[in-house]
């Protein structure tokens, strides 16, 4: 019969909490490397529009918002059916993100901006915040993401002229475009 | 009275099974995974994948994704039972209840 004593037994415990919480992260990490990929890429897209045609940047960010929560939606039901209906994660990030959007344009409201390039800052800026919070649960990638492109965010609408769409495309969407590559590869996949 | 599981009580052991029973019933984790997860070597973590193996704790499926072959474990239903009564246990002795 093996003997534990108290110390031992405590510091095994310490160890199963630790790779569950390692595993449940890794596990979130690639569940969510599609969705960012995702939203990069449409993201970009959007902002090259916004660009290049302005005149259709209204249509071009709906279609791109629609295309991201219809894809979300795919994903995170991919996901859950995989996991067995065990992990519900993915839905909360597209709940999070329909919040996040409505909460936005609810301070647009009552805080109406003076520019487009205000606006072409402000949602980003939102859904890094989304980021930084979740960061603080699901780890340390998100905080990181969320800060990183809240401060190219910043340096763009600062000093990017009248390029700041272009600047976004490749700030807010190729940062995550590699963020969705790196929780790729490091992320676990059910 | 619950009793300690000679097999998963090893630390690594411990914490391969802690990985795998996380997983929803029938996950499996790739063999590069689960070494990051454990922070194991390989012929380390190659080792204690037998033992858990030979105790039925655990199934190992070998197959080739391309030309890279590809190992991947899964805990078993025992695996999982074994797991939940060691992991009673230990919390027993901190509880007092097992000293």
């Amino acid at each position: 019969m093996i003997k534990i004593d108290r110390a031992s037994a405590q510091s095994a415990l310490n160890d199963v909490a630790e790779i569950e919480a390692r595993t449940v992260q890794a596990a979130t990490y690639g569940a969510s490397s599609a969705i960012a990929i995702l939203w990069g890429v449409v993201l970009a897209l959007a902002y090259i529009m916004n660009q290049f045609f302005p005149a259709i940047t209204v249509p071009a960010w709906l279609c791109a918002w629609a295309a991201g929560f219809v894809g979300t939606a795919l994903i995170s039901r991919r996901w859950k059916r995989q996991s067995q209906g065990r992990h519900g994660m993915a839905m909360r990030l597209v709940c999070a993100q329909m919040v996040l959007i409505l909460f936005g344009f609810l301070f647009l409201w009552l805080l109406p901006p003076s520019s487009p390039r205000q606006i072409a800052a402000f949602f980003p800026l939102v859904f890094m915040m989304g980021y930084v919070i979740a960061g603080l649960w699901m780890g340390r990638f998100f905080l990181f993401c969320g800060i990183l492109v809240s401060a190219l965010t910043v340096i763009g609408y600062l000093y990017s002229g009248p390029w700041l769409p272009l600047w976004m495309a490749a700030a807010n969407g190729g940062a995550l475009i590699a963020g969705g590559l790196y929780l790729r590869k490091v992320g676990l996949f059910l | 009275m619950s009793a300690p599981d000679p097999v998963i009580h090893q630390e690594k052991r411990l914490q391969i099974m802690a990985a795998l029973c996380k997983l929803h019933i029938g996950g499996e984790i790739d063999f590069t995974k689960l070494r990051e997860l454990v922070k194991a070597t390989d012929g380390n973590l190659g080792a204690h994948l037998e033992a858990l193996e030979r105790a039925g704790h655990i199934t190992i499926n070998k197959s080739f994704e391309g030309k890279k072959p590809k190992t991947r474990a899964q805990a078993t239903a025992s695996g999982r039972r074994a797991f939940a009564e060691h992991v009673a246990f230990l919390r027993s002795i901190i509880e007092g209840e097992n000293p």
